[in-house]
């Protein structure tokens, strides 16, 4: 027999648990974004949107994500999969070997047709005779998905699904190696990498290439298009404490400290932050470096199109080249590209592998980009004068 | 709403409870009616939108009429015969206009279009959730009427609050109107009601999330794969699967639902009875969704004749019975096949006398496990067809199931394949078959040893129910940095 007391505590419990974030919330705690977007607000209301069934969807929606008891909630229960079960939680991300974590997206997809890639590699080999002749120097490079150098994490069905992934990556690879472009194999120097040194290229939880691991781009890029400069030893510098992105995705939202890594330079300083956009909404990231101890810089104009892989790499790049300019691909038009082309002396090219075929198509299925390029005027070289920094000599 | 989303956890349900202890505090049942009939609306609407509430009022209107004409019949002696036939007439024309139009409408397009006649300007009909389970309610308050079993409820809005409560609106279980007219009269909210409703409840929160959601979510991904790529391991774990979800699922929402109405002061009919545990497929239909099995027995099956009429009229009573059963759970062919398969092992138990044994009291402890095991595998295989997509479908999974084609697991269903899922699978699947059939939901919670039970529930697996809805509903965008 239980006591009134008792049952009373029971139902009290009962709804003190249902009011924990009404509690929160009066306690002035409230949610933040965390799924890398905004949050959804509570939709205006009128009488008519009360028959709407899409006006309760979107309630509720605000409902839950204003729940400030929710980012706990998420974070307590994908730690708790993960750390007993090596489970991972969410629709984007798969538990591979050894606790590692991988995007779904690099382990499905489908075989692409070799005529279809070759004849977009044959449009970006056509942009890269563009910029040949009109005096340009020039670089493709892929960054490989993790799994292509740590293809032993993946489990023995992620293996089997991402087959259609491995034989694209070889077919790029061969085809841009036979292309004749001046084309980097990143997948080739990472594994060597990998097997040459103990630290870490990639880590289990990030889908990005480590410092260590972008320090073959950087030495590839320097010897190519500075062999004047001289790289220096590479030397760790204070690690970095950052939210891994995939462990973000699964939504543990743990913290790693991340080892750092320079090319010993010495003195170098960079006059603009690097996370620090253009004035000019759309303009790229500009980079206008300058030494403090009187080491040479490269005098080359170096424009990079880039995506996220570059954020582990831009400080390193800026100890090298005066003028660096950063246009990410979402930004990218046929037009932006031949502004900035035309006042530039270095094209690189950077793409992380699993959107390099979507890419290509976007923006390499015609030789629009080739036409725009040689279709450069005076106008449009003034124009591009606007979007790089300052001469460093000029900077306060 | 459904009661295991956060709107309806973490903001409907306090403020009702708390809003009707106060008013059942000030005013007693008629009050607390009151904030019941408003929010049971507000939860339908929330839902669907308020475009369905007129199709929710046009049942409960024209069903309080009935029950008002059939009343007056009685007191002046006379048969009510025509008001039972118009209240079937109704309700069934509703319940089947919105629940099988289309698949009417889709499954005779094309004889329609072969014999020359132009294909239907059909516009698709929306199903307003909960119509099988109210309209089934009703047909039952006027039935209890004209059999004299209840009076008609002279209060519209009383009458409105039996149909719409929410706790068993949209899910059930189906509660007769006898059962509950007095409660809903007058009825007291004790400590022992919102104790052990409160308990109820969060033990079918815990069967729903936990339980159920870990295995749908293996069921789900293996129903998903495409018919020539199901290997026999697939096909066993995804039926497995599937048997337990849809036992905690449907049990656990009925579970919700009990207890809601118990803190509400109701007490609703037990829907399911370890059914896992059955010695026949009879024992099985008098242990799952028992409210809908009563309702079937005493509403089509007795005014059938029942099996009074010799052994060929009960078996095609029970023919009728089990198909009838089996078009009320959906609009697919699928259904009527699972009905027909249930009605036909009905039948081939009486034939061959195994229903003799139903409760398996006289049955050796060898025999009892045996007979559990092969009423579980039947039941296993009725779900097969009842979680496909459609015949053909279910046909391949049949074949994957006996035709040995592959003992790994595709690799697509490895992808997502969760060890937590895995494990609750496992643990759903002794609990549903291991404990004792005399241990039913609310028992396990009584003595010392419940005490333990009632603390764990509580304090770990009710928390861990919710963060589990919470983190249910992140989904972080993708291309937040590449």
């Amino acid at each position: 027999m239980r006591s009134d007391f008792s049952r009373l505590f029971w139902f009290g419990w009962f709804l003190a648990m249902l009011l924990v974030p009404a509690g929160m919330y009066a306690a002035g705690m409230r949610a933040r974004p965390i799924e890398e977007r905004p949050m959804s607000r509570p939709p205006d209301f009128n009488t008519a949107r009360l028959f709407d069934p899409a006006y309760y969807g979107a309630l509720d929606k605000a409902l839950v994500e204003q729940n400030p008891a929710r980012e706990m909630a998420i974070k307590a229960y994908a730690r708790l999969g993960y750390f007993l079960f090596g489970d991972v939680t969410g629709t984007q991300v798969a538990a591979g070997k050894d606790g590692w974590i991988h995007l779904r997206q690099t382990l499905l997809g489908d075989c692409i047709p070799e005529e279809r890639m070759k004849s977009q590699v044959d449009n970006l080999a056509a942009l890269g005779n563009a910029l040949e002749a009109s005096g340009k120097s020039y670089l493709f490079t892929v960054a490989p998905d993790k799994e292509a150098i740590y293809n032993d994490k993946l489990t023995p069905a992620q293996a089997e699904l991402s087959a259609c992934r491995t034989a694209n990556r070889e077919q790029l690879d061969t085809l841009l190696k036979q292309s004749g472009m001046e084309y980097f194999d990143a997948w080739s120097a990472l594994r060597k990498l990998r097997a040459e040194i103990a630290q870490p290229v990639y880590v289990p939880y990030e889908t990005h290439w480590t410092e260590y691991g972008s320090t073959v781009f950087i030495e590839h890029i320097v010897k190519l298009f500075a062999p004047e400069l001289n790289l220096g030893p590479l030397v760790e510098i204070e690690p970095q404490t950052k939210t891994p992105d995939l462990g973000r995705m699964a939504g543990m939202y743990f913290q790693r400290d991340f080892a750092r890594v320079r090319f010993d330079r010495g003195g170098h300083q960079n006059r603009n932050s690097n996370q620090v956009p253009h004035p000019e909404p759309g303009r790229p990231f500009v980079h206008n470096t300058s030494t403090s101890n009187g080491a040479p810089l490269s005098s080359r104009r170096v424009l990079i199109l880039h995506d996220s892989f570059m954020y582990e790499a831009w400080d390193q790049v800026s100890q090298f080249f005066g003028d660096t300019l950063y246009m990410h691909w979402d930004s990218l038009t046929p037009e932006r590209l031949a502004t900035l082309v035309s006042t530039a002396d270095v094209i690189i090219i950077q793409t992380v592998e699993r959107e390099a075929f979507e890419r290509l198509s976007t923006h390499f299925e015609t030789d629009a980009y080739a036409s725009a390029i040689l279709a450069s005027s005076p106008e449009l070289e003034a124009e591009a004068e606007t979007f790089w920094p300052r001469p460093p000599s000029d900077a306060p | 709403m459904v009661f295991s989303s956060l709107s309806f956890l973490h903001i409907f349900l306090p403020i009702i409870l708390i809003a009707t202890l106060l008013a059942h505090a000030a005013g007693r049942s008629a009050a607390s009616n009151l904030v019941l009939l408003a929010a049971s609306l507000v939860f339908y609407m929330w839902g669907i939108g308020a475009s369905f509430i007129g199709i929710l009022l046009l049942v409960i209107t024209f069903n309080y009429v009935l029950g008002l004409w059939v009343d007056l019949n009685l007191k002046a002696g006379r048969r009510s015969r025509m008001a039972v036939t118009f209240s079937v007439i109704c309700n069934v024309g509703v319940l089947g206009y919105f629940k099988y139009a289309n698949f009417f409408v889709a499954e005779t397009e094309g004889l329609r279009v072969a014999l020359g006649f132009e294909p239907w300007l059909w516009t698709d009909v929306i199903l307003p959730i909960g119509i099988s389970f109210f309209t089934f309610q009703c047909m039952s308050y006027v039935f209890d009427i004209a059999a004299g079993r209840a009076r008609a409820m002279k209060n519209p809005l009383t009458f409105a609050l039996y149909v719409a409560l929410f706790p068993q609106l949209i899910a059930g279980p189906i509660v007769r109107y006898g059962l509950v007219a007095e409660q809903l009269r007058e009825r007291s909210i004790t400590s022992r009601d919102l104790s052990e409703g409160a308990t109820r409840f969060v033990h079918g929160l815990v069967k729903k999330v936990i339980i159920a959601d870990s295995a749908g979510a293996i069921a789900d991904s293996i129903f998903a794969l495409p018919s020539g790529e199901i290997t026999t391991t697939a096909a066993w774990l995804g039926a497995l699967a599937y048997t337990v979800q849809i036992y905690f699922d449907f049990s656990g929402y009925s579970d919700m639902a009990i207890g809601l109405g118990r803190m509400f002061g109701f007490k609703f009919p037990e829907n399911f009875n370890r059914p896992y545990r059955s010695v026949s497929i009879t024992d099985f239909w008098r242990r799952w969704h028992m409210t809908l099995s009563n309702w079937f027995r005493d509403y089509v099956y007795i005014p059938l004749g029942g099996s009074r009429g010799g052994p060929g009229k009960t078996y095609v009573n029970l023919a009728t019975i089990f198909v009838l059963t089996g078009v009320w759970h959906g609009a697919n062919w699928t259904f009527l096949v699972w009905g027909i398969y249930n009605g036909l092992l009905l039948i081939i138990e009486r034939i061959t006398g195994i229903r003799n044994h139903a409760d398996g009291a006289t049955l050796s402890p060898l025999n009892l496990a045996a007979r559990r095991l092969i009423v579980l595998l039947l039941v296993l295989i009725g779900w097969v067809v009842f979680r496909a997509p459609d015949i053909g479908y279910a046909m391949d999974f049949y074949t994957a199931m006996v035709v040995p084609s592959g003992f790994s697991l595709p690799a697509i269903v490895s992808l997502d394949l969760r060890t937590m899922d895995l494990m609750v699978v496992a643990i759903g699947l002794v609990i549903a078959i291991g404990v004792p059939t005399q241990v039913r939901g609310p028992e396990v919670y009584q003595g010392r040893l419940g005490a333990v039970a009632l603390s764990g529930l509580m304090f770990a697996a009710f928390p861990f129910a919710l963060i589990k809805v919470m983190a249910g509903t992140y989904s972080p965008f993708l291309y937040f940095q590449f």
